[in-house]
């Protein structure tokens, strides 16, 4: 899928969390990516091809389980080093993709995220968790 | 220092050779060895009205990327992609449609100028 962020903010963007880029702007950014994939999503199923959605756990874009949000930040990017703003949530594309797949009358694929983020990433433990999830049925 | 470990080599892949057929040339195998990022462009049966948005996309990131001074090539082709990139003022990368890993390897040697790793 395209990233938003890159699209947005460009590739020298600063971290951001989930409050930070929930703009109208930016939703409308994620609309367009958005509809775009879903269309994409569409023609695969009507030719009978299984979908899943792979996002990217921890991001404020991107996340499926886990997000980034912090109500507080904001102003000159400096930060603890032991600050987490990790939270349980959808990123902001994702829930923009949901409903465009929705307003389509397409279901909701399956959906898991990577986790190369999180900090108890572990390489292998994806793999097979990954390899499992494509399995499943 | 830290270090941005970011590659900095991306390469706009067609459907066809990121499926290939049976006894195909895995090329994202190839470029993940090679240490090139990956784009897929659209399989070529998408319906005009499908495919163009997912253009769009594509040449937004590549222009991002070009005017970042990233590598950027195409691998196999992709109709309608010269005109998406065109509308945003940049030309299509170098390309190839590589038949043997190895070709495909000198090609990426070739068009890999900078370092893969920048301190930040």
């Amino acid at each position: 899928m395209p990233c938003p962020e890159l699209t947005f903010t460009g590739l020298n963007r600063f971290w951001a969390v989930r409050e930070q880029y929930d703009t109208l702007a930016f939703r409308r950014h994620c609309r367009r990516i958005a509809d775009g994939v879903a269309g994409a999503v569409a023609a695969h199923l009507e030719r009978g091809d299984e979908v899943v959605l792979v996002g990217v756990d921890g991001s404020p874009s991107m996340g499926i389980r886990v997000t980034s949000s912090d109500p507080a930040r904001g102003g000159r990017p400096q930060w603890p080093d032991e600050a987490t703003d990790l939270a349980p949530g959808r990123g902001i594309l994702i829930e923009e993709l949901l409903e465009a797949l929705e307003a389509r009358g397409a279901p909701a694929p399956r959906a898991t995220g990577v986790t190369y983020v999180l900090p108890e990433h572990d390489p292998e433990t994806e793999r097979a968790a990954f390899a499992a999830f494509l399995e499943a049925h | 220092m830290d270090v941005d470990e970011r590659g900095f080599r991306v390469a706009l892949v067609a459907d066809e050779f990121v499926n290939p057929p049976p006894g195909g040339l895995d090329v994202l195998a190839v470029l993940a060895r090679e240490d090139w990022g990956a784009i897929q462009l659209p399989p070529g049966w998408y319906p005009d009205d499908v495919a163009g948005p997912l253009l769009d996309q594509v040449a937004e990131h590549f222009e991002e990327f070009v005017r970042h001074d990233y590598d950027v090539v195409l691998v196999g082709d992709r109709a309608g992609l010269a005109q998406a990139l065109g509308a945003l003022g940049v030309a299509l990368p170098v390309a190839i449609a590589p038949v043997t890993e190895d070709e495909l390897r000198a090609f990426l040697a070739t068009n890999a100028t900078v370092r893969s790793s920048r301190p930040v």
